[in-house]
């Protein structure tokens, strides 16, 4: 169950980051006709900006899109999702109090939406990102902890007694309750918890 | 009877049952092929190997090499024979199996790879088609409208025909520019003489001058030809003939005979006589220095024999003999101002049009014994407004009289048939740029509603006129030729405003359009046109020239035209923007700032001025900056209030022309104009 919800944030988004990157990328293709105004932070055009940031959005999708889901990609949407936030504030901080809007207008115009919907847009796929890898996270987390009984080190070979002759033997967790014949009398013997 | 026994080989240990009869024999083990012996017996028989037990037992053959316990000491014992594999081992291999029989019965899990290029392909679809539907939904073919409207040259100046009439020299916007061409009417072929690129043309620079006396020669001047100003002659099938240069820059021109010039210079006043030699080359013959006044405003210089010139300088006509040594006033204005002077070779009469603040009259000076003795009469008010008759001649031994007069929507040509007759206007339908005289024609430029310019001869005998030359040279494929509508409202202060209404198809089927409205000189325009085909309505409320009084009234005018037109049908009241230019963009600067509520957005067109101060109350507003990237203005102001805009969140679109200052001449620049203004409405 938790696998399945990891899995599925995941490759969503992916998929979300690689049609944030695809806007990004086609905005600058499409209205390279167009003057852009210039990053507060940064000072670099924005559409310099747009590619650096497709760029990151492509980069994350595609460790989303074709690696197993793991917690690396999670740290990655949730870096992203922060980095996007923080630039958000500090956008703020240097008396742009536009937010993304004056920025983003040739993008939203290039997929025939208004900036306004545009700008909710991007602020629910940052909440998704963020709200989604912070929960697969803990999730992980969660199941890690939980699959092993407690107290008991992850890994760690449990040790029997065979049946005929009393000597030790030590077998891995999984084939608790199997049977085999032991290494040193070669009896027949059912590996159980020892008492 | 069975035997049954395991195949000695470690690694198989494969359980083979055979018949009795082959007990001692030896057979292949079916799975791993060794050659195997088989037990002689189907039990095994041993005895416990605890020295104190020595219980014999007996077992099966194949519980060979497996361990038992002694039935009566318990002790572990390993049965003689080949061991069975180990249990294990088989547990695993029954894992294995059950694993691949799993397989086989669940569908198969699809790997990493393939589901991340499935859903790369999917998003990239998704965008891709939602992109393309994008650009499907703008208005159709906006770039093939835009071609042929913006390829439709504008006229760059007024005619300039010959005194025979069939042939005319005209300045036309070209691709990169504008071109000086000369126009033969009876052949019917338009041929280019010289051509500016956008980046290099002057309206001050750049113009036809007049033909000789004899129309053999025209000339025109060229100022960018290393900086100098140069008056080039060019014969009548525009070749060049020769050149002059003209220090300190042309202020006026006349020729005073097929081999003479005179020119007015602008720096100092100077008149310069220039002479033909008999090899075409043109030399300096006369200089008279500081003739003029500085800082006055000469124009209208004529020859009026080959030794004579008159001129116009602050409402006095001054006249000037190459014989004599200073220039003498042959009239002057006392009660009113003096606008523009031309004179009638046939007769020696002088027609003048003079202003005074309840508007424009018309006079007429005779000067039969010379300028010595001249008699003065006035041919009556001709408008209302003071500076609206441009210019105006006699014709055909003054018989006639016509003048273009400005009015607040379009220019229009009239005609008195004689001195009592009243004034007969023609070319009202549209707007007449411009018009000059052949010995007994008129050439006028005009641009009827719903056509292309064009330039008309006009007999001003009949009042009859025919198209001599169109700037439409192929058919239009895409775009449609929009008959402006005009609109009449009286506001609340009683004052009329006029405007002119490019409709929309929508508009004229009853849909309702986007509006895009302002004030500014009723002209032939390609965004205007391309706008209106790609289904904007644009409203121009009239302004008789640029720098008119009316400019100060920019805003409320467009509050009140904007009020009439809320309440039209075929108008999206919701989706209104406004429009400047220039100079106007101060006034529309003012009404954004008093209030924006009501308009969706504003395209400054050339701008010299934007909103200061409350930029966040225009959030809900979208701009668009239209200028040319060597316009001056834009070393500063422009990129700072795109920054500024941004960073309030106001989305603002620039857009800057290459080569282009701050007024456009190409078709290159117009075409980018007119396709930016209709992706900025409906969509990149």
């Amino acid at each position: 169950m938790r696998s399945n919800f990891i899995s599925i944030f995941v490759n969503s988004a992916g998929m979300i980051l690689l049609a944030a990157a695809s806007v990004l990328f086609f905005s600058n293709w499409a209205n390279a006709w167009l003057v852009s105004p210039q990053d507060p932070l940064f000072l670099i055009s924005m559409r310099v900006m747009f590619w650096i940031l497709g760029g990151m959005a492509l980069g994350i999708a595609l460790a989303c899109l074709f690696q197993k889901p793991g917690a690396m990609q999670m740290i990655l949407i949730l870096w992203f999702a922060m980095s996007l936030i923080a630039y958000r504030l500090c956008l703020s901080g240097v008396h742009a109090f536009g937010g993304f809007i004056g920025f983003f207008n040739h993008a939203a115009d290039t997929f025939g939406v208004s900036v306004n919907s545009a700008n909710i847009v991007l602020y629910m796929m940052i909440g998704y990102l963020l709200l989604g890898s912070g929960l697969s996270l803990a999730a992980m987390k969660i199941s890690v902890t939980t699959s092993r009984p407690a107290g008991r080190p992850a890994n760690k070979l449990l040790k029997t007694a065979c049946f005929f002759c009393k000597k030790e033997i030590e077998f891995p967790p999984h084939v608790l309750g199997g049977k085999m014949a032991c290494p040193y009398c070669k009896m027949d013997i059912t590996l159980k918890e020892p008492a | 009877m069975e035997i049954k026994f395991n195949c000695s080989n470690p690694a198989c240990r494969q359980r083979i049952s055979v018949d009795g009869t082959l007990a001692g024999g030896m057979v292949q083990c079916p799975v791993c092929k060794k050659e195997l012996a088989v037990p002689k017996s189907n039990s095994i028989r041993f005895t416990c190997t605890n020295a104190e037990c020595g219980q014999h037992m007996v077992v099966d053959v194949s519980e060979a090499g497996r361990f038992v316990r002694c039935p009566s000491c318990e002790k572990p014992l390993q049965v003689p024979g080949a061991p069975p594999k180990p249990l294990a081992s088989k547990t695993a291999e029954k894992a294995s199996a059950d694993s691949a029989s799993n397989k086989a019965r669940t569908p198969r899990e699809m790997p990493q790879y393939v589901r991340g290029l499935l859903l790369t392909a999917l998003v990239l679809a998704v965008m891709t088609g939602w992109r393309l539907i994008v650009i499907e939904t703008r208005p159709a073919h906006l770039k093939e409208i835009a071609t042929e409207l913006s390829s439709i040259g504008e006229f760059r100046s007024r005619p300039m025909p010959n005194y025979a009439g069939d042939k005319i020299v005209f300045l036309q916007g070209t691709e990169d520019g504008v071109g000086l061409f000369l126009f033969n009417i009876t052949g019917g072929q338009k041929q280019l003489v010289h051509e500016q690129l956008q980046k290099n043309y002057s309206v001050t620079k750049f113009r036809p001058l007049g033909w000789s006396p004899d129309d053999r020669q025209f000339a025109y001047l060229d100022g960018s030809l290393g900086g100098q100003t140069q008056i080039i002659t060019c014969d009548a099938s525009g070749k060049q003939t020769g050149n002059v240069v003209v220090l300190g820059g042309l202020q006026d021109f006349t020729w005073l005979s097929p081999q003479a010039l005179a020119c007015l210079s602008w720096q100092n006043r100077d008149l310069l006589i220039f002479g033909q030699k008999p090899d075409g080359a043109w030399g300096r013959t006369r200089l008279f220095k500081e003739l003029g006044t500085k800082n006055a405003f000469e124009h209208d210089l004529t020859a009026t024999s080959y030794h004579s010139v008159i001129w116009l300088e602050n409402d006095k006509l001054q006249s000037f003999d190459l014989a004599s040594n200073a220039p003498v006033t042959l009239w002057q204005a006392t009660s009113n101002a003096l606008e523009h002077v031309s004179y009638s070779e046939e007769t020696s009469q002088f027609l003048l049009v003079c202003g005074d603040q309840n508007g424009d009259s018309l006079f007429k000076l005779e000067l039969p014994g010379g300028f010595s003795a001249g008699s003065f009469s006035s041919l009556g008010r001709v408008s209302s407004r003071s500076k609206s008759v441009v210019y105006g001649f006699c014709l055909n031994g003054d018989k006639e009289i016509a003048w273009l007069q400005r009015d607040l929507g379009q220019g229009t040509v009239f005609i008195k048939t004689n001195a009592a007759a009243e004034p007969v206007p023609v070319f009202a339908r549209g707007s007449v740029y411009g018009f000059a005289r052949s010995r007994n024609q008129l050439f006028i430029t005009d641009c009827p509603a719903g056509t292309s310019p064009g330039i008309w001869a006009c007999d001003p005998a009949s009042l009859s006129s025919n198209l001599v030359f169109s700037t439409q040279q192929r058919n239009l494929k895409h775009a449609k030729n929009i008959a402006s509508m005009t609109g009449v409202i009286t506001n609340t202060s009683g004052k009329r405003i006029t405007y002119h209404l490019w409709p929309s198809p929508q508009y004229l089927n009853g849909q309702k359009s986007v509006l895009l409205l302002g004030q500014t000189p009723y002209t032939w325009s390609a965004w205007e046109e391309v706008a209106a085909n790609c289904g904007a309505c644009v409203v121009s409320i009239d302004r008789p020239e640029f720098h008119s009084e009316e400019l100060n009234d920019w805003g409320a005018d467009v509050l009140d035209v904007y009020h009439a037109l809320a309440k039209d049908p075929g108008i999206d009241a919701g989706s209104v923007y406004l429009y400047g230019r220039s100079a106007e963009t101060h006034e529309m600067t003012a009404l954004l700032e008093n209030g924006a509520d009501q308009w969706k957005g504003a395209i400054y067109f050339n701008p010299v001025s934007f909103p200061e101060n409350g930029l966040l109350k225009l959030q809900r507003s979208r701009m668009m900056i239209d200028s040319g990237a060597d316009d001056d203005n834009n070393h500063e102001m422009i990129p700072k209030f795109l920054q500024r805009a941004a960073e309030a969140g106001v989305p603002t679109m620039l857009v800057l022309h290459k080569d282009a200052g701050h007024t456009y001449h190409s078709a290159i620049t117009e075409r980018e104009q007119a396709e930016a203004v209709v992706k900025f409405l409906f969509g990149l």
